[in-house]
């Protein structure tokens, strides 16, 4: 018997979002995992120095700029990773905005389009371009929150768009298993990111909040990278279709 | 952080309990934990077993391997097991809950109480007990990992195995309860349900139900059984510091079967 070693030499890992955040921890953590990475964001400039960071690290890096809303720039990304990086094993959508509208009735049409462009549209089409790609044992995550299985007024918008992105992975799971792609989802709990501290008004609020999470704390972004790299990597080679809670006992 | 990914996942001076570890699954659990570094004690009933398996995880891995003979349907023997690790080891780090029964398929019609007992017994009260003993010993620590073995069945329920799921899903639920009960003691408590395993469960069906194994691997998304050792990535996963915001949370290995 081999223990599983988690690794991933090899392999060719594309990150939406890539450039802060969990997107940079995930990023980091599979070029020391040893995996080449593809670095996706809004912002080529953000995505280059993560990129940078992966080269130190010894791997290949790639930084592209790109929106997922948009069905183009999903498609480029993937032809992009495939053609300069000679292969796709791992796509993780990460990439998501959360704006908090005041009310229901005060959802605008622009606040709706934006949120589930960003969090659903553009992981589907991601998850269907990259498919084509993807050998036996490729590797989809999806990185879903906590409010899409325990949403509030706040998050109404932004809760829907996940619910759907869970549904997506169970759905492309089903579609992608007979070829030995794995598609998983992470339901992510309160991370210590930065658009976290922007979204906090004070250390007060931030208190409270992790009094309310059975371990008692909030989560730094490093600690999404266990999860990750076990449902990327063989390790989980017979888990598919899985929402895995990671979220300090919430849900 | 970077420098840390290699030992994410590594269960150096780590000890760790696998009950029903002599066979399928639970011998894969134990020698995987050896294998990540952890010290194990191997648990079943026959100590003759477990003393064997115990030298083997210690050949084939290099790690300390103790092995206890101990009836999880016996509640007032577990405390000795606790002690005996105790004595041996000074600490307890992870405890697996994997022994389990799912004896001949009984309709719910034809269900006897010293059946529905005798399942409860050894697959819901002796795992809550052992981690009720195990849990303070972890606190002295701050920190431990408990992960009950249930079943995907849980979930969907099994015609004619309605005691052994009904008692994964109670423990399922356990799971839940040791989580909140024991977060502010550093404990974190998951569950992890396979579904078909190529196991001396599966093998045990299999000889009552020649087409069983087949159609249990069709019925997933992966579209086949797997082999004991797919199990060990989770509890790897589970047991160390990779999951160190996860608790409460069932994880269904089961190659996409459905819950429901």
């Amino acid at each position: 018997m081999t223990p599983p070693t988690f690794r991933l030499d090899g392999k060719v890992a594309l990150i939406t979002g890539g450039s802060k955040g969990l997107g940079r921890a995930m990023a980091l953590a599979f070029a020391s995992a040893g995996a080449d990475v593809v670095v996706a964001s809004r912002k080529a400039e953000a995505c280059e120095n993560v990129a940078a960071e992966v080269r130190a690290l010894g791997r290949r890096a790639l930084a592209v700029g790109c929106h997922v809303g948009v069905w183009s720039e999903c498609e480029a990304v993937v032809a992009r990773t495939v053609a300069e990086m000679g292969r796709l094993d791992v796509l993780v959508n990460n990439a998501g905005i959360a704006p908090v509208p005041p009310s229901l009735e005060g959802v605008t049409e622009d606040l709706f389009d934006k949120t589930i462009a960003v969090n659903l549209k553009g992981p589907l089409r991601l998850s269907g371009v990259a498919a084509a790609h993807l050998p036996d044992g490729g590797s989809i995550i999806n990185i879903s929150s906590v409010a899409s299985v325990r949403p509030s007024p706040h998050t109404v918008v932004y809760a829907a768009a996940k619910a759907g992105l869970n549904a997506l992975t169970k759905a492309a799971a089903q579609e992608f298993g007979p070829r030995g792609i794995r598609v998983n989802a992470i339901i992510c709990g309160t991370f210590q990111t930065d658009s976290f501290a922007r979204s906090i008004p004070s250390d007060e609020v931030a208190r409270q909040l992790a009094s309310r999470i059975p371990l008692g704390r909030i989560a730094s972004a490093d600690e999404i990278v266990g999860t990750a790299l076990f449902l990327a990597s063989d390790a989980s080679s017979y888990m598919t279709g899985a929402l895995l809670a990671l979220d300090g006992g919430v849900s | 952080m970077n420098a840390g990914v290699s030992q994410l996942f590594d269960l150096s001076e780590r000890v760790a309990i696998v009950t029903g570890a002599t066979k399928g699954l639970g011998r894969s659990l134990a020698e995987g934990l050896a294998g990540a570094g952890a010290s194990i004690v191997a648990v079943s009933r026959d100590q003759e077993a477990c003393s064997r398996v115990a030298g083997e995880i210690t050949a084939s891995t290099g790690r300390p391997a103790l092995g206890v003979g101990s009836h999880m349907g016996e509640w007032d023997a577990l405390p000795a097991l606790v002690e005996t690790v105790r004595d041996r080891f000074g600490r307890i780090d992870i405890l697996v809950n994997n022994a389990g029964i799912n004896p001949a398929p009984t309709s719910v019609i034809d269900m006897s109480s010293e059946y529905l007992d005798k399942l409860f017994a050894v697959n819901v009260k002796g795992p809550v007990r052992l981690a009720g003993l195990v849990a303070p010993v972890m606190a002295v620590r701050a920190k431990g990992s408990v992960i009950n073995v249930a079943t995907v069945g849980a979930y969907a329920g099994g015609a004619n195995f309605g005691a052994y799921t009904s008692a994964k899903a109670a423990l399922i639920n356990f799971t839940k309860v040791m989580a909140k009960e024991w977060a502010s003691m550093g404990i974190r408590v998951n569950a992890l349900s396979p579904g078909p395993f190529n196991s001396t469960m599966m093998q045990g069906a299999a000889k009552l139900d020649t087409e069983f194994s087949t159609r249990a691997g069709a019925a997933t998304l992966q579209r086949r059984v797997a082999e004991c050792d797919e199990i060990i990535g989770a509890a790897i996963y589970l047991a160390s510091d990779a999951s160190s915001f996860v608790t409460g949370e069932d994880h269904v290995v089961a190659g996409g079967m459905l819950r429901a």
